[in-house]
């Protein structure tokens, strides 16, 4: 339908002179809405359809393999608020989210300071960091989850060893299975949020670096002082994707161990995963989709969270501080 | 249950490779003039064979492409001129079974053939007999015979018999021949079986091998606990469908003796299916499994040739069977090649076809006549076991055990905590009491 729209859309631009071209004038008028047309198209179908459709089914009891959907009411939901494996698969999404998110935010934001000084190779050095997230994410867990393998034999036991301790059952592990996934979350996601914050430092002036520096501040305090309030909606802005895609994890930890059980006792079974667990191998759809619904209520949550706490913070800061500093950050 | 699903999966010789024609088996419709799929409670005509006919096949796990390999589809092609067959396959049972399953809530996209395999088989036959083709109905008729456990699981509460048996996973055990003479053990069948002559025995014989080689005696308690199962006449469900697995004579003492055997250390508390086992099957970390026959492949391939004549196979002890895996063709009532469709599948599940399969070194026969015709086939890989006698009697000993629409669901659930026992050394009673927890909240 999309395909021949555009020549309509093409003659637009010219006829809006000649008053009596109505038919032009309809194309004019449709032409931004014919434009647009094919993303609404697709998020209508891939994206609006199957959201209002999840929300619907998780007042049906529907199995996977067979019948039709039956009318239950909120029966999933209560179902749901009284599984323990859902606070379970809670409890690990926040945890495996903390311990990846807030090393490898901090990573990013001392490496794309680094990366802002003149040195040599730069260039070099700032491609690398985004090679880890042009690797494919499955291929790369399935290289961790060799590394971190519970045998002496895998690579992170062998260090161990190196380093006079016993080899660990990674996998088996409670707080092991999960910082072996934060590690490769945070080696996945690293580079990617140290280019975004190099992005943003070097919107803040260079001027304002070298008036620090000659009041005498060290590149510690320039940090601190410049380069942070600079970049707080950058901050902002990472800790709310990071937000997202810890709500989100999936691939590594499915990947990591076998299947969507995440381990004998769940140990890292994050709700993503529980979410794949009730819908494709117990099959029982409705259930799937109270749990995708809670989940999508919870991201909106956090996020609101995320931002409140952060604009409360920028608003507070530039009275106090005032000078140049935190210009750039608090206007933004 | 998606653990052992993924490769319960027909006896899938060669399970890495797999042929696949990359033909998307869509919009079958498309107004063939056929014209019999009409009248839909009388029999199935036989298939017109002047006019061309293209049957579209959906399956998994290799079952096509070892009906390939051992040449049967050219077979059928000289016999059946004008019948091409198409068949698409993935490899992993979990994503065949919930694209079907899709496809079946949807109506459209079904093949003229799907394979199904047998841990789905009550799900079939309770919840979807009006979506499949009872094969009593066709020209070629239930001429195929199988035995009780094989014909019982694919048969609805009303008789109506939903696929043809293609293969079959009959329970043995296979061992390590070289590391068990390194550690001063019998190492041949005949030796072994003599002191092996119950559970009780075997675990002891493993307690003595864990002595001498410090290495575990077998890969998994959840591996143990399968075969445990097997062989008793109920595992989950009752013959009246009702879950008894929580009360049962055979779910809680398997449970404990598999438990026992891992928290005692004789496993190598790997993970079924997972990469270390896979690995662990090479390095020989353990030295005997639970060997469904579709396990023979695996092991070939997972072992390589470095190991042949490595392993051998052990038969059950007491002349007990059991069976774990196993796979129907079933064609979905709306086909419109159904009677072409039914001709060819049962052709390829016929006496001849599946015996000439299992000499090919591939699938396990499910037919009973079949299974009186490979009595004296050997594996050189495993020390020319008498695989065919091995197997072939455990399956006519094999109980007709009920099976539920939920076993996936709770096998998954106790092997899990199984695991738990050996790997987070959790209690044995607290993980079973765990393990109906879980049961409890997914599918109570």
């Amino acid at each position: 339908m999309a395909v021949d729209t555009p020549t309509h859309a093409l003659t637009g631009p010219a006829t809006p002179r000649s008053r009596p071209a109505r038919r032009g004038s309809v194309g004019a008028r449709s032409a931004p809405y014919v434009f647009i047309a094919p993303f609404f198209i697709l998020f209508g179908a891939f994206g609006l359809f199957p959201l209002l459709y999840t929300v619907w089914l998780s007042f049906f009891e529907y199995r996977l393999a067979s019948g039709d959907p039956e009318f239950i009411g909120l029966e999933n939901y209560a179902w749901l608020f009284g599984s323990p494996s859902f606070y379970n698969a809670l409890w690990k999404t926040f945890t495996i989210g903390i311990i990846a998110t807030v090393p490898q935010l901090c990573m990013a934001l001392g490496l794309a300071h680094l990366l802002n000084y003149n040195m040599r190779v730069r260039n070099f050095f700032r491609i690398s960091m985004i090679m880890p997230y042009a690797t494919s994410l499955v291929a790369a867990t399935l290289v961790f989850a060799s590394i971190f393998s519970n045998s002496p034999g895998g690579l992170a036991n062998v260090v161990l060893s190196l380093l006079g301790m016993e080899p660990i059952a990674w996998t088996a592990g409670n707080w092991t299975a999960q910082i072996a996934i934060a590690i490769i979350v945070t080696w996945h996601w690293t580079g990617y949020n140290a280019l975004i914050y190099l992005a943003g430092m070097q919107s803040i002036g260079q001027e304002l670096y070298e008036s620090a520096a000659i009041d005498g501040a060290n590149r510690w305090n320039q940090f601190v002082n410049v380069t942070l309030p600079g970049l707080r909606p950058t901050i902002l802005f990472t800790i709310i994707l990071s937000t997202i895609g810890a709500t989100q994890l999936f691939t590594e930890p499915f990947l990591f161990g076998n299947g969507a059980g995440g381990g004998a006792l769940g140990q890292y079974q994050v709700v993503a995963m529980y979410m794949y667990e009730m819908a494709f191998d117990i099959g029982r759809l409705g259930r799937a989709s109270a749990i995708a619904v809670v989940v999508l209520a919870l991201v909106i949550l956090l996020v609101l969270i995320n931002a409140g706490l952060a604009s409360l913070r920028t608003r507070e800061r530039p009275l106090p501080k005032t000078k140049t500093t935190t210009t750039t950050g608090g206007t933004r | 249950m998606s653990i052992f699903d993924k490769r319960r999966a027909a006896g899938t010789a060669a399970a890495g490779l797999v042929a696949v024609s990359l033909l998307l088996s869509a919009c079958t419709g498309g107004g063939s003039g056929t014209p019999e799929a009409g009248s839909p409670a009388s029999t199935l005509g036989p298939p017109d064979e002047s006019q061309p006919v293209t049957i579209n096949v959906d399956s998994f796990g290799g079952i096509f492409a070892n009906f390939e390999k051992a040449g049967l589809l050219d077979d059928y092609k000289k016999l059946h001129p004008n019948v091409t067959v198409k068949y698409s396959e993935v490899q992993q049972e979990d994503d065949y079974w919930t694209s079907l399953t899709t496809k079946l809530n949807s109506g459209t996209g079904l093949a003229d053939i799907q394979a199904l395999e047998i841990s789905r088989a009550a799900l079939v036959t309770q919840q979807q007999q009006d979506k499949w083709l009872d094969i009593r109905t066709t020209a070629v008729g239930d001429a195929n015979k199988y035995p009780p456990a094989k014909q019982g699981a694919i048969t609805t509460e009303d008789g109506a018999v939903l696929g043809w048996g293609t293969d079959a996973g009959p329970m043995a055990i296979c061992y390590r021949s070289d590391k068990l003479e390194e550690a001063g053990l019998p190492s041949t069948t005949e030796e072994l079986s003599k002191v092996i002559t119950d559970w009780d025995t075997y675990e002891s014989v493993g307690k003595q091998y864990v002595d001498a080689s410090g290495e575990p005696w077998m890969d998994a308690a959840s591996g143990y606990y399968r075969l445990l199962t097997s062989v008793q006449p109920e595992r989950n469900y009752n013959a009246e469908g009702e879950p008894t697995y929580a009360t049962n004579g055979t779910a809680r003492p398997s449970f404990d003796r598999a438990a026992r055997v891992g928290a005692e250390g004789l496993t190598a508390k790997l993970e079924q299916f997972s990469q270390p086992w896979n690995t662990a099957m090479n390095t020989g970390d353990f030295a005997t499994i639970a060997c469904p026959a579709w396990m023979l492949g695996y092991i070939k391939q997972q072992a390589g040739e470095e190991n042949s004549g490595n392993w051998g196979v052990l038969p059950l002890p007491q002349g007990l069977g059991g069976n774990w895996g196993g796979s129907y063709l079933a064609i979905p009532k709306d086909s419109p090649n159904a009677a072409a469709a039914a001709q060819l599948a049962a052709f390829l599940t016929s006496a001849e076809s599946e015996t000439k399969e299992f000499e090919a070194g591939l699938a396990f026969p499910s037919n009973s006549e079949s299974l009186e015709q490979i009595a004296d086939v050997t594996d050189p890989y495993f020390n020319d076991a008498p695989i065919g006698q091995i197997f072939s009697d455990g399956f006519r000993a094999a109980p007709d055990q009920p099976l539920g629409v939920d076993d996936g669901a709770i096998d998954q659930a106790i092997t899990q905590q199984l695991t738990a026992v050996e790997s987070n050394n959790v209690p044995p009673a607290e993980a079973w009491d765990s393990a109906m927890r879980t049961l409890e909240d997914q599918i109570g």
